[in-house]
């Protein structure tokens, strides 16, 4: 009993010592991507490019990221990230749950490139897996470019 | 006896088990059989929602082709844009995104943009043309055909013919898209009955469909590969490993005489790999990606933008002025427009991405300086930068001197404006007047605002 009084307190001073230990976060400049707006975006952005290109190159990460925000601007697509993201059969990515396991440094880090501004796959506004799919219709677009195992269409 | 009773026990147990084992069984069919049918209400509401939009839109368009009376026009104009945009919404949700239907997106597409376009026209006083009322005309008639269409497939789900089960499977992208439903059956009459308008049957191809960059001025001659890979070369100024490597071109044979590149991989000395696109016509970089994390923060925005511009001038650009810049993961964002006569021609903007820790460049974006750079004749301002601060919003305080800017508007016209910065309860605010009228066109926030794609065509 006086052993378990013991570990208790042993554990509380451990606690308060991390506590008063941990650096406060001095205020920074706002950044790009730090805001709520951008925040609500480039995590959902982040999901998806781990989502469907967690083995791809860098650029091919940005790539990805930036097709969503094509279709943004698109207007045969949804104006909204989320929208786009959770069109029904848009993504498999989102249809099989991979999106939900575990985001990457460099996945934000592709997601805050393609939100300000970057955009390798050059007005692209389909990908796909030519080795993992057979879909006539995503054959049938125009191919800008291949980037890693995706290619990247119109 | 006693033995007897013994016996009795494992098999009052395993029937107990079994009994359980059946009635968790149950739950969990009902559970699926629950889940399933929500699924199916999800793609029949979202049907139920787009019918009832086409509805409304055939309606508008009937009274719209009915008024003469601007007010009613306006507000009627203004309810098609909506409409338009929900019913983009509500097919999304609908699993069509691998039926192919450019004709069904064209209609949605030109309505939203025409109504979106009228609407500005009447609520500015102006009265619509005998070349509106045609357009017009078209878009009422596909709506009709658009609703009717729909009718028939409300028919077929209505009846309890048809659930979307079906139509979700075979047209998922691991299918080959081969197969068919009455629902994917339906949707493609309908798009093959939506004629359209004479004149813009090309519109619906694919190639040219979609944000698409199209330089307005010829960038150079056509360069070849050993070119363009010089270019890179020169535009990094350090020493690579190895050559770089081309991996690709957009448009071989520039078919689409749109803004074609060449993609290099290259690597730094240290590893770091590096990507680039280098326009066909010209060799000129027009992006550059470095994705290197960032360790710490060594240098202040003021040198960074100093740098920045020392790297634009050794790259041959004209005079620049610094527009805007804003930390990124590590990295400060910068936006410089080129100077013309004075004016910061805001839609020619050249970005540069520079690490924080040691100054280098880790990411270039002159998209938008090689696709709309043109030459223009620039008229005089006619109201003074003093001018231009009184017509902001009194609440705001002006921070600093106003720049003379050209901008692109809401509707990509380009217009010369007083750029003022200033504040409102701690935020920073851009906001541009007409240095023509005086009108105020756009606000910006500075700070807060999620980084847009660049602004392009």
């Amino acid at each position: 009993m006086r052993k378990r009084w013991i570990r208790a307190a042993l554990a509380c001073l451990v606690a308060v010592g991390v506590t008063l230990a941990w650096p406060t976060r001095t205020v920074e400049e706002t950044a790009y991507a730090d805001t709520k707006a951008a925040k609500d975006n480039l995590h959902l952005l982040a999901q998806l490019v781990c989502g469907e290109a967690r083995g791809e190159p860098y650029e091919g990460k940005v790539a990805v990221a930036a097709v969503i925000l094509n279709r943004t601007l698109d207007e045969r697509f949804p104006d909204s990230v989320a929208g786009v993201v959770y069109q029904t059969h848009a993504f498999e990515s989102v249809a099989n749950g991979e999106i939900y396991r575990g985001t990457t440094d460099e996945c934000y880090k592709a997601a805050r490139a393609a939100l300000a501004g970057w955009d390798p796959s050059n007005g692209a506004v389909f990908f796909f897996a030519p080795a993992k799919t057979n879909n006539a219709f995503m054959w049938s677009r125009p191919q800008v470019r291949t980037i890693g195992q995706h290619i990247f269409a119109k | 006896m006693r033995s007897q009773r013994g016996a009795v026990w494992p098999y009052l147990l395993l029937s107990v088990a079994l009994l359980g084992a059946l009635g968790f069984g149950w739950y969990q069919t009902r559970l699926n059989q629950q889940y399933a049918q929500e699924i199916e209400n999800k793609y029949m509401s979202a049907f139920h929602k787009l019918k009832w939009t086409s509805e409304n839109i055939e309606e508008r368009t009937a009274k719209l082709m009915a008024t003469n009376n601007p007010e009613l026009q306006e507000s009627l104009l203004a309810d098609l844009r909506v409409f338009s945009a929900q019913a983009v919404e509500h097919m999304s949700v609908l699993p069509f995104l691998t039926v192919d239907t450019p004709r069904i997106q064209q209609f949605l597409n030109t309505l939203r943009e025409r109504s979106d376009e009228l609407h500005h026209k009447v609520s500015q006083g102006e009265s619509l043309t005998e070349e509106d009322w045609n357009q017009l005309a078209e878009l009422r008639k596909q709506s009709v055909v658009f609703e009717e269409q729909l009718s028939n497939v409300l028919g077929l789900v209505g009846n309890n013919m048809i659930r979307w089960r079906d139509t979700v499977k075979t047209t998922s992208l691991v299918q080959t898209g081969d197969s068919q439903t009455p629902i994917t059956k339906s949707v493609l009459e309908l798009d093959k009955a939506l004629q359209s308008p004479p004149g813009e049957e090309n519109a619906t191809q694919p190639g040219n469909m979609g944000p698409l960059p199209r330089p307005r001025t010829h960038l150079g001659p056509r360069v070849d590969e050993a070119t363009a890979r010089e270019a890179v070369k020169e535009f990094i100024g350090e020493p690579l490993t190895g050559e770089p490597v081309l991996t690709g071109n957009s448009d071989p044979a520039d078919e689409e005489k749109l803004l074609s590149l060449y993609f290099f991989d290259a690597k730094k000395q240290d590893g770091t790999p590096l990507n680039f696109g280098v326009s066909i016509h010209g060799g000129h970089v027009i992006y550059m990606i470095d994705g290197r994390p960032v360790q710490s923060k060594q240098f202040t925005k003021e040198q960074l933008v100093e740098r920045a511009m020392e790297r634009l001038r050794e790259w041959g650009y004209p005079p620049v002025v610094f527009v805007s810049a804003a930390e990124n993961d590590g990295t400060m964002v910068m936006d410089f427009a080129p100077l013309k006569d004075g004016v910061a021609i805001e839609t020619e903007l050249i970005r540069v991405m520079l690490a924080m820790d040691k100054g280098d460049l880790v990411g270039f974006d002159a998209k938008s300086y090689w696709i709309n750079k043109h030459d223009r004749d620039l008229p005089a301002p006619q109201i003074s930068a003093e001018e231009a601060q009184q017509r902001i919003s009194p609440r705001l305080q002006v921070e600093a001197e106003p720049v003379l800017s050209l901008i692109a508007d809401r509707r990509e016209q380009e217009r010369l404006v007083w750029r003022v910065l200033a504040s409102y309860d701690g935020q920073q605010y851009r906001v541009f007047v007409d240095a023509l009228t005086g009108e105020e066109v756009e606000v910006q926030r500075v700070a807060g605002d999620p980084a847009p794609p660049m602004n392009e065509g």
